[in-house]
């Protein structure tokens, strides 16, 4: 386990030149516009960066010669959950300290407890992106995983537009007012919002991580 | 140490059905052209592949259900596949400290060096060469009791090719009890450095035998086609016929010596061996 997380880390700091060039657009983001969107940007290019890494492994038959090295199959499965959670946290760190520089810098007002729920609810929806990602990069080679991703985000969209215009259809059929429906959950404690979301998560990714420890144990390299 | 019992995989067009032995503490080849087969046993051996039917048992385990404390007593080095190529060699030191306890990191950088392996090059910018050579370095570097080496010399110059094989034969000098597995399409290779030899052909052994049998009582026998009538065939393995003369492959030459002062009685080499019994008639 150890060994893979190092070299998942080697091949994410061997990409030098893009993880600076994508710090310093993160940087001149931050300073220049809304900084509560650097929390979502950093965060999520990061893991795709993370992710990326199982691509750096598919090519010149990695996985084979990985499969040599003292682990077992599932454990290069788990290897890469732990590796997306802690990469993702330690980009989510850099993104709310930056975001915070840009506050006292700028000399924005900020509410702080609000500020740090409102980042805090970030992470679970990264670690829903990784869980239906994860996966497919391990299932599928890279050439597919493009495709395959490509048809998921239109799957998305489809169906959240869809699904809004199905809800305002229906709210006007039937006389609803959307809008005071969604002020109501603004009287939801945030906390218990944060732990629905994040046993959600937890949930997601365990049913993810165990699909994907079985593709790893049944696949030949 | 290793047993193959009727080991069969199937793909497309291709079926492997092979039966091996391998005991402890020898160097053993696996010699067969390309497609022949001996990159899918090796990969059965790691159990990179699950086997159709047959037994595969290594260390008394079948290798899918390998730890990866078993898979320490195993030292790799596949043909097509290594560390991801944007690694340097500094990268790999710290990826096998990761994975081996064992790992001798002054050792390692040592044979790098005393192979000319440059520190701060990215892997996809080194030779052929460079490449292999490191390939087995790593599959040296912690120290394993087998050793398994698919190809380590393919596509290597001759210079080359003998820095490699004299760094698996530093490695068995430096622990006797050490045993490797090595296939080659280059026989050359495995004549001056196995204990035994399985030849492979189309998914099947179709030659196993001790390299001192095999080069000691092998021989080629050169006759005419009319000599070639009188001769006894009993130690005949594979004939080759040409306008004027016949070629032969005996297995006991020294019979022919004794008994056919006309035929001209030569020492097989595993080129001979090959060609004699996939090119010529049985």
């Amino acid at each position: 386990m150890k060994g893979l997380l190092i070299k998942d880390t080697k091949i994410i700091l061997n990409q030098k030149r893009f993880l600076i060039l994508f710090l310093f657009v993160a940087v001149v983001l931050s300073f220049s516009m809304d900084s509560s969107f650097i929390v979502s940007y950093i965060p999520m290019i990061g893991v795709i960066m993370i992710l990326s890494t199982i691509s750096y492994d598919y090519h010149d038959e990695g996985f084979s010669f990985l499969m040599t090295m003292p682990i077992k199959p599932g454990d290069y499965a788990v290897a890469k959950y732990v590796f997306t959670i802690l990469g993702m946290s330690v980009f989510w760190v850099i993104s709310v300290m930056l975001q915070f520089a840009s506050f006292f810098i700028q000399k924005t007002p900020f509410d702080l407890t609000e500020t740090i729920m409102a980042d805090v609810c970030m992470l679970p929806l990264f670690l829903l992106i990784a869980s239906i990602v994860i996966p497919i990069d391990i299932k599928f080679s890279p050439e597919k995983v493009r495709v395959i991703m490509f048809l998921i985000y239109g799957v998305i969209m489809v169906a959240f537009l869809g699904g809004k215009a199905l809800l305002g259809t229906l709210a006007d059929n039937n006389g609803i007012d959307m809008a005071s429906k969604l002020e109501a959950l603004d009287s939801v404690n945030p906390v218990f919002l944060i732990l629905a979301l994040a046993a959600f998560c937890i949930i997601c990714l365990s049913i993810s991580m165990t699909y994907s420890i079985r593709l790893m144990q049944k696949r030949e390299f | 140490m290793i047993r193959l019992n009727n080991l069969q995989k199937e793909y497309k067009g291709f079926k492997l059905n092979v039966t091996m032995e391998i005991p402890e503490g020898r160097v053993t080849g696996i010699i067969g052209r390309n497609g022949a087969g001996k990159t899918t046993t090796i990969k059965a051996i790691l159990g990179l592949i699950e086997p159709t039917s047959g037994e595969i048992e290594v260390f008394g385990k079948k290798p899918r259900e390998f730890t990866g404390e078993d898979k320490k007593q195993i030292g790799v080095a596949l043909s097509s596949s290594g560390f991801c190529m944007i690694f340097t060699i500094k990268d790999v030191i710290d990826v096998l400290k990761g994975f081996y306890e064992d790992f001798d990191e002054e050792d390692f950088s040592k044979k790098c060096r005393e192979q000319e392996l440059p520190f701060d090059k990215q892997l996809k910018d080194f030779s052929t060469g460079m490449r292999a050579k490191l390939r087995v370095l790593v599959a040296m570097s912690h120290k394993a009791k087998l050793l398994i080496l698919d190809e380590p010399t393919a596509g290597l110059d001759v210079i080359a090719r003998n820095d490699v094989l004299n760094l698996i034969r530093s490695y068995l000098e430096e622990d006797p009890s050490r045993s490797v597995i090595i296939s080659s399409h280059i026989s050359s290779d495995l004549e001056g450095l196995c204990d035994d030899i399985y030849m492979i052909n189309d998914g099947k052994i179709i030659l196993h035998e001790d390299n001192d049998t095999l080069l000691g009582k092998y021989g080629i026998v050169k006759v005419s086609p009319e000599d070639y009538e009188k001769l006894d065939k009993k130690y005949i393995v594979g004939t080759k016929k040409e306008s004027f003369s016949v070629t032969c492959l005996v297995s006991e030459k020294q019979f022919y010596l004794e008994n056919y002062p006309k035929a001209v009685v030569e020492n097989a080499h595993i080129d001979d061996i090959i060609v004699l019994i996939l090119g010529g008639e049985k």
